[in-house]
């Protein structure tokens, strides 16, 4: 008796089995292996120009970049843009997810066109900012010149300059991801809680810092987590397109150097460490933030 | 005082949200116009902010060089598949996950919830070998199977909470009713039609925008998709074909300005559920 | 039409015992109702003959089928639920129309039986709607057409009528009594609600804490509960319960419970055993007089409920509260003293270790 009733519950459960079996083939395929390969990868020297058989070294390309000066370079430049676009998104995303929040005229139609910058592919919108970083054609130095009198800059090739240009350009595209989910969170917060500030005599700085702020926290802290770790794991797009990494890698970024050295140096061994050490950075960020959380 | 204090308010809000306005539009703008600019005024110093007359001359440039239509046609291809394979084989399996617990779902259930948290650079050495041993590279389903990697975790994700949503008593009156289990499933999948909406939406965006991975399986135009070609374009010799590039740009994000309406609605929708 | 029989059934969900070695046996053609109150397993005793969950331990059959491992599909049995889980992008017609879609009827037939079963249940001019534009009592009657439509040789209800309103359920109860007795469907029916219970069911079985407590009819279970559960359970307001003890004396029996003591036959001590008793006596079964007669208890009213057709008074014997239940009696007031005369035929008497209920020949049953 017993045997049949096992026999029919496993019966269900194969269906369930049966229904995941695709879906984890093919990522199995395209996720879990590559992943341990790339990780395999990092422990080897393979290079592809001239051609060598690939060889286990063990640590030795982790050790090997962390000495290299361009690396460290690198690893700062990531560091730095996440350090400052983050912000930058939050802050901007707020106010205008502030904005959004009050009954103005139009509030869809406004609110659909400051979403377009998150909508159009990264490319175009870099290629955009390309366009209007050119200096002599673009107009950005144009109107700079003629409405503040401002002298044209090298937007791309001043190493100075480079660094806060991509940023610029990444904030463009980002900030409307933050205004939405902020202003979403904003639409959570019952009136009444408003309402009874107001009784107990707030005023609009007072409503903000104790009604609106704390109330975002939760939504808060999700989107800038998710933000932290995009901002440092996945900006390719941008830089490729407006400075290529340079000048002299002075926008180099991880994912694009990982790119760089794996896939045009053909150093594929350093390029995978280069992306698993930026993974294991990532994940050391999301358990920094967590804990930080937990403190408050 | 307080007359006067509002209408300062409501001035500097509304020149906020006009400055806002303005920094998303004129980039936009100034692409635009750049692409209906004849080719010379395009490179003009200084720069042309107004648009004095206008021309398709690089609308044509771009189908006769990119050529763009074969570009248009491999992008349309692949994000069409890249959705059609995702959001099927996805919504079968957090159908399954939703409903059914066996050895091993807990596992790939927090797989699911940690695989965006992975950086794609981690996948791109990999992708390009394996693609490479099988004769992937330059194919449409090369680029597909890339997308994978973020297309279906996404739509599991996604759906899995919509499916949790949704009472089993509908399943189980098509049960009782006389369904089998599969037919049972399809009842769910009726009622699970708008989180299917706002997957494919969002996972159009990231399909039809991607850059990288195309760039590394693509070679020519067999499969190259608009953001590799434009891009590409900013290589050519002497000077980079702005028009052309604006060009492909605008007719490149049409299709998104199209949807629009939708977009706007489901993707409001999904901000709310954390995306 | 078919019969129904658990055997042994057990079924448990993690460490929670739903339903504990339930036997059952359902006739062909009854009105059985499953009555208990939240948690007591009548409804996964429900789902486990629909088969939408299997026994652990045990074995259900439908008609002479061993049902344990048939899919619902197989078993041919309808279920309405108490959402009544309507499909809500489907109209009217097509909800109704799905059962017999699935088992590729044919239009025509599928066409004519829709609307027999439609006229049967009068929700004829409803078949072009969606479920969300009719009201609950409509989509109830949907959701028994759609039950119907394929001649089900059991039909199961999980508390049918609990959305609905009191005036509607009332209505909907004489309903659905009427279509059993029209189609003679063997019916098992699931409610917490006792006064459903009675009115409906031809045989009520009533269920606490995944056991099976009593099967009977409802006047079995009104007037011999099987135990202090059961007993408690039926009727309202609900049975006064005292607790008692036996004493010897004088080498007679007595069923002393404080406020007042019988005498009790010798077969209680014999077969029983028994030590602790509880005497029940239901409210109806307690006149008030306001003069003394033989054997009547003093007692001072408390608070008086006129609720039109009948009152409800609570009376206080020596610090015992009892409820009683009366004609209309516009002579009593609050805080009068009156005199209350216990039916001893009526009253019940019943272990209180183990519950059951002590027959002894002079309790009058039935």
């Amino acid at each position: 008796m017993r045997t049949s009733y096992g026999l029919h519950l496993k019966k269900e459960a194969m269906f369930g089995i049966l229904l995941v079996m695709p879906a984890f083939i093919i990522l199995a395929i395209v996720y879990l292996y590559p992943l341990a390969y790339d990780i395999y990868l990092s422990f080897s020297r393979w290079n592809l120009a001239p051609p060598s058989p690939i060889e286990f070294i063990g640590l030795e390309n982790y050790v090997d970049l962390f000495s290299d000066a361009t690396f460290q370079k690198v690893l700062y430049n990531s560091l730095f843009f996440t350090g400052v676009s983050v912000p930058c998104e939050f802050f901007l995303g707020l106010a205008l997810a502030l904005l959004i929040n009050k009954n103005i005229k139009g509030k869809n139609v406004i609110t659909t066109i400051l979403a377009l910058p998150m909508m159009i592919a990264p490319v175009v919108a870099a290629l955009t900012w390309r366009w209007l970083y050119a200096y002599d054609y673009g107009i950005l130095n144009f109107l700079l010149n003629r409405l503040f009198g401002i002298e044209p800059l090298l937007w791309m090739s001043d190493i100075n300059i480079a660094m806060y240009s991509v940023i610029i350009a990444d904030v463009w595209i980002t900030a409307p991801f933050m205004m939405l989910i902020l202003y979403a969170g904003l639409q959570m917060i019952p009136t009444e809680r408003y309402e009874a500030a107001k009784v107990d005599g707030a005023s609009s700085w007072q409503m903000f810092r104790y009604v609106t702020l704390p109330s975002l926290k939760g939504v808060l802290l999700v989107a800038l987590m998710v933000r932290t770790i995009d901002a440092f794991t996945k900006l390719f797009d941008v830089v490729y397109v407006i400075t290529g990494g340079g000048p002299a890698y002075a926008t180099e970024v991880l994912p694009t150097y990982a790119y760089k050295v794996g896939l045009a140096f053909f150093r594929l061994g350093a390029g995978a460490a280069i992306s698993i050490i930026t993974l294991l950075i990532a994940a050391v960020m999301i358990v920094a933030i967590l804990r930080g959380s937990r403190g408050r | 005082m307080i007359r006067t204090k509002k209408f300062i308010n409501e001035t500097l809000l509304y020149l906020a949200v006009c400055l806002a306005l303005f920094s998303v539009l004129f980039p936009l703008y100034w692409m635009f116009s750049t692409s209906i600019k004849p080719p010379l005024k395009i490179f003009s110093i200084p720069p042309k902010l107004l648009i004095e007359e206008f021309t398709l001359e690089n609308y044509q440039r771009l189908f006769a060089e990119v050529p763009f239509l074969h570009n248009f046609l491999n992008s349309t291809i692949i994000t069409g598949g890249a959705l059609a394979l995702g959001l099927s084989l996805g919504s079968m399996a957090a159908y399954g996950l939703s409903r059914y617990q066996f050895l091993g779902s807990r596992y790939f259930l927090s797989f699911i919830v940690i695989s965006r948290m992975i950086p794609y650079v981690a996948f791109v050495i990999p992708i390009y070998l394996l693609e490479t041993n099988l004769n992937l590279i330059d194919t449409h389903l090369g680029v597909i199977l890339a997308h994978s990697i973020f297309v279906l975790p996404f739509t599991i994700w996604l759906m899995k909470s919509f499916f949790d949503e949704i009472p089993k008593a509908y399943e189980e009156a098509a049960l009782v009713d006389g369904c089998s289990r599969f037919r049972a499933m399809f009842v769910a999948m009726r009622l699970a039609l708008p989180g299917l909406g706002t997957a494919a939406i969002l996972t159009f965006l990231d399909s039809w925008n991607e850059f990288m991975f195309a760039l590394i399986i693509t070679r020519t135009d067999a499969s190259q998709t608009v953001p590799v070609a434009i891009v590409g374009q900013l290589q050519r010799p002497y000077q980079v074909p702005w028009g052309v590039i604006t060009a492909g740009s605008f007719l490149f994000t049409l299709p998104i300005f199209a949807l629009g309406y939708f977009i706007q609605k489901y993707v409001a929708k999904s901000f709310v559920l954390g995306r | 039409m078919v019969e129904v029989r658990f055997e042994n059934v057990s079924k448990h969900f993690g460490k929670v015992i739903a339903v504990n070695n339930f036997n059952l046996k359902v006739e062909d053609g009854d009105f059985l109702v499953l009555l208990g109150p939240s948690g007591c397993g009548k409804t996964t005793a429900l789902r486990l003959v629909a088969g939408l969950e299997t026994p652990d331990a045990g074995n259900i059959y439908i008609g002479d089928v061993l049902a344990n491992y048939l899919s619902p599909r197989e078993r041919n049995v309808a279920l309405v639920f108490q959402s009544y889980a309507l499909y809500p992008y489907m109209k009217v017609f097509d909800n109704i129309a799905f059962p017999l879609k699935i088992r590729k009827f044919i239009k025509k037939e599928i066409k004519k039986r829709v609307h027999q079963t439609a006229e049967l249940l009068e929700i004829n001019h409803l078949l072009d709607r969606k479920p969300r534009q009719l009201s609950g009592g409509q989509q109830q009657r949907v959701a028994l057409a759609r039950a119907l439509v394929r001649n089900p040789q059991l039909f199961l209800m999980d508390e049918p009528l609990s959305n609905l309103d009191a005036k509607l359920r009332v209505i909907m109860r004489t309903e659905l009594k009427k279509l059993h007795q029209k189609l003679k469907i063997t019916t098992i029916y699931v409610t917490h609600d006792q006064e459903e219970a009675m009115t409906l069911g031809t045989k009520i079985a009533i269920m606490n804490e995944g056991t099976l407590q009593q099967v009977g009819s409802s006047v079995e279970v009104y007037s011999s509960p099987a135990n202090i559960f059961v007993a408690g359970f039926i009727g309202s307001p609900a049975m006064n319960m005292l607790d008692g003890e036996l004493i010897e004396k004088n080498g007679k029996i007595i069923g002393d419970f404080g406020i007042v003591s019988y005498s009790l036959p010798h077969e209680i001590k014999e077969k029983w055993q028994s030590k602790k008793l509880v005497l029940g006596i239901r409210p109806e079964h307690i006149s008030i007089t306001k003069e003394k007669i033989t054997d009547a208890l003093k007692a001072k009213v408390e608070v008086v409920e006129p609720l039109g057709r009948e009152w409800m008074l609570l009376i206080n014997v020596k610090g015992k509260t009892l409820t009683v239940v009366m004609k209309p009696a516009e002579f009593i007031e609050l805080g009068d003293e009156v005199y209350a005369k216990l039916d001893e035929e009526k009253m019940r008497i019943f272990d209180k270790e183990s519950g059951k209920r002590l027959e002894y020949k002079n309790s009058k049953s039935i």
